[in-house]
């Protein structure tokens, strides 16, 4: 695969937004949210797990807010065995080690992409483009998860987004409010309303096995049935609406 | 059978070996005495007027900056030995010819090193990268080689010799030499000089029979060796097994910038010893020794030991010196370093990769950082400046309590084997099917109670509950999730608390995550802000009877 063109992000209408259509392959990316858990990781889950898939080079987490559920990033397609953590822990105060090592892992090349949550205080910009440089020496995808104030400082990142959670109701797909700040060749959108695939196949694929439970049972319970020898009392609806689900 | 032997002759051996001690570049001028005359001058004494033979008082007059070192020949034999070791990379028969050459029989190793002349040139490189200066040369016996070295003559040599133009220009070359080269005892030399012979061409042509009434028998054997008229069996010096050197400086040091070349100097020994043995180390230990145990030189106690890890066996020494200074950061040493030494304990076959196959000499490493490094190299710097525990690799675990599905291992490569598959993500989620329910990407590691009532409940109840094999009385489930936790002291102070709050389990998975006995309702709710939470309601009540929610994880 060419240089140029982007990892597909697994979203379409981001994908036709972002030049190289999808995420820039050996670059720096902000996302900027306010707070974590709304579906950042969501956001670049798909495209972790075609890298993933494409290549033997570590994803690296630096200093992740969380720890990383396993189970969740397997069934997000992400090869597990590929993924390192590396956490400064509390002897980094200054949060330099993790400056450093966010460094180390781009400029090594031996990241395919290096994911990093950084003490925002000590960010300076002749750091963000020293990891844009080391990003493209690295060829790495380097994703820098800010919080949303950082949005009046500028920045040498060559992609720039902000995430909003947006609401949602039971059995709607997880839906996040997507703004580009910065991106190449192109000016900022506002609120781009983006359905997160994963946790929604995730959802729809709890439908459909609820749904093929019931109709299994109801299968099984008709063939009872039919077959003449009615062993089984024939359930009432209440019993039939409740048992898939028990 | 064929024979090739290449002396190496270290002339400036006794020198060098003071200098090797000296923790900064040498600028000054040096000699070698040994009763009170100078033996060996190095070229700064040259320059200022210093001769070999003059006593030590002349020399002093004329240098007064001047550094004299006894000559000591226990450490030159000690040296040499360690020499012959390094040596073998190039053939295994290598010997030691005391007091200061190498004798290498290299017949079988000419295809490999592509002919003798590339075959000489890394030799030299590889002494001088030890920090010696070698005069080099091919014969067909070991004593004429030995001499055609000492005289600094060289036999004009193709780079595939046969037998016969070998033995005729090794003898040509040789006809040229000093007696005073060959290991003819002193005495006769000088009787031989008092008789007008000086070279061995000369000695060569006299009859022998004549000779050896006059000399007596030793005589007419060492010039059979030489021309190779009976064997000269030399003792092979054995490989070592283990790796250990240290080094005691001259001047202490206290600047850890300075400690760097004594350190790069015995890890370019390291290195000369694994490529020697085709060996990669995975740990080092390197001692600092300060002054004050230096009369007390046996004390072990004293000295700071930093030990240095490798996720994969290492072999080149600017990777092990890149990553032991790294390591070295974090410590404290003595505040001066008189002595430090260096120890291979752990040592394993290097994998035969693409580079390394045919790169036996090292030049690879020196070529400088290519652009993209192994991807061990990055692990092993992280490892070594911040410290082992802080950079794992997930693991997945079979398990249905989801604080024990997700495991730190060592960080060890990535399969690279898996071809990449061409499926797309759906087929990723359906062959997922065992586990229909969604799972959060972030878990917390230490739950927290939250008030449901701000919550909106999206789905649910999953019931998980299991893990009662691990009962708390057992210690298995502390054995077994060991390495899942993070390892700082925080997280092992918690775990201790937890096991001695047994009992109490809405308490103890309020406080972490490792309770055996597992019974919960999980539920998908959105909090406040929007952001999609795994909560979960212990069956059991808490101990004031009620009931208590808490947050497992965000789906990110």
């Amino acid at each position: 695969m060419e240089q140029s063109a982007g990892i597909p992000t697994g979203f379409d209408q981001l994908d036709r937004l972002l030049p190289g259509q999808g995420w820039p392959r050996a670059a720096l990316s902000e996302i900027l949210c306010d707070c974590a858990g709304i579906g950042e990781l969501g956001l670049v889950a798909p495209g972790l797990a075609r890298l993933s898939r494409e290549q033997a080079r570590w994803i690296t987490l630096i200093n992740p807010p969380f720890m990383p559920h396993a189970p969740a990033l397997a069934a997000a397609g992400i090869d597990v065995g590929k993924v390192l953590l590396i956490r400064t822990g509390q002897a980094d105060s200054s949060g330099q080690e993790a400056l450093w090592a966010l460094e180390q892992a781009l400029e090594s090349g031996a990241c395919s992409a290096v994911l990093a949550w950084l003490d925002e205080r000590r960010l300076r910009i002749p750091d963000l483009r020293r990891m844009h440089l080391r990003a493209q020496q690295g060829r790495a995808w380097a994703v820098l998860f800010r919080s949303g104030l950082a949005s009046r400082n500028p920045s040498a990142a060559e992609l720039r987004l902000r995430i909003r959670a947006a609401p949602a109701a039971e059995g709607e797909a997880r839906r996040l409010l997507l703004s580009i700040l910065k991106r190449r060749g192109g000016w900022g959108i506002d609120d781009l309303p983006l359905e997160l695939e994963a946790g929604d196949d995730l959802e729809a694929l709890l439908r459909l096995w609820r749904r093929r439970k019931k109709v299994m049972h109801e299968r099984a319970l008709s063939r009872g049935a039919r077959g003449g020898t009615p062993r089984m009392k024939e359930p009432s609806a209440g019993e039939r609406e409740g048992a898939p689900l028990a | 059978m064929k024979m090739l032997w290449v002396a190496a002759h270290l002339s400036q051996l006794g020198l060098e070996i003071f200098q090797r001690r000296h923790p900064h570049g040498v600028q000054q001028p040096m000699v070698l005495a040994q009763d009170g005359r100078v033996r060996l001058v190095n070229g700064q004494a040259r320059s200022a007027g210093v001769a070999i033979g003059a006593s030590l008082a002349t020399a002093l007059s004329i240098a007064p900056q001047l550094t004299h070192f006894e000559r000591d020949p226990a450490a030159e034999d000690e040296r040499l030995r360690v020499l012959a070791t390094l040596a073998h990379r190039f053939t295994p028969t290598v010997s030691v010819a005391p007091p200061a050459a190498l004798l290498l029989e290299v017949a079988g190793s000419l295809n490999l090193f592509e002919g003798l002349g590339p075959l000489l040139g890394r030799l030299r490189r590889a002494v001088r990268r030890l920090g010696h200066g070698a005069d080099l040369a091919a014969a067909h016996t070991p004593a004429a080689a030995l001499a055609l070295a000492k005289a600094g003559l060289e036999a004009p040599l193709p780079d595939f010799p046969d037998r016969a133009e070998l033995t005729q220009r090794a003898c040509e070359a040789l006809a040229g030499a000093p007696i005073a080269s060959t290991e003819i005892e002193a005495r006769s030399i000088e009787r031989l000089a008092d008789m007008g012979l000086f070279e061995v061409g000369s000695l060569i042509r006299l009859p022998r029979h004549e000779l050896g009434k006059r000399f007596g028998p030793g005589l007419v054997e060492t010039l059979d060796k030489l021309t190779g008229a009976i064997p000269d069996p030399r003792a092979p010096e054995p490989l070592r097994e283990r790796f250990h050197s240290s080094m005691h400086l001259l001047e202490s040091v206290s600047s850890k910038q300075v400690l760097r070349l004594p350190m790069r100097r015995l890890a370019v020994e390291l290195e000369a010893w694994l490529t020697a043995r085709q060996l990669g180390a995975r740990a080092l230990r390197w001692f600092f020794k300060p002054l004050a145990s230096d009369s007390a030189s046996h004390s072990v106690c004293h000295s700071t030991a930093l030990p240095v890890r490798f996720a994969q066996p290492r072999m080149r020494a600017n990777i092990l010196l890149e990553i032991s200074a790294l390591a070295l950061d974090r410590i404290d040493l003595p505040a001066e370093v008189m002595s430090l030494s260096l120890v291979a304990d752990i040592v394993e076959p290097i994998a035969q990769t693409g580079s390394t196959h045919r790169d036996l000499l090292g030049e690879g490493a020196q070529a400088g950082h290519s652009a993209c490094q192994a991807p061990m190299d990055f692990v092993d710097r992280v490892m070594a400046r911040l410290n082992g525990e802080s950079v794992r690799v997930l693991r997945r675990v079979d398990d249905h309590r989801p604080e024990c599905a997700t495991a730190l291992g060592p960080a060890i490569l990535p399969e690279t084997t898996q071809p990449p598959s061409a499926e797309p993500l759906g087929s990723h989620l359906a062959s997922h099917s065992a586990c229909p329910f969604p799972r959060p990407m972030w878990l917390l590691e230490f739950p927290r109670p939250v008030n449901p009532e701000r919550y909106q409940i999206l789905s649910g109840p999953e019931r998980i509950e299991t893990g009662w094999w691990d009962s708390p009385v057992q210690s298995g489930a502390e054995r077994r999730f060991a390495p899942s936790e993070g390892g700082t002291p925080s997280s092992r102070r918690n775990r201790f608390e937890r096991r001695s709050a047994r009992g109490h389990l809405a308490l103890a998975s309020s406080r972490g995550s490792v309770e055996g006995d597992v019974s919960r309702d999980y539920f998908v709710a959105v909090d406040p802000k929007g952001a999609r939470c795994w909560l979960f309601r212990p069956r059991a009540l808490d101990a004031n009877g009620a009931e208590q929610w808490y947050l497992h994880g965000y789906f990110g």
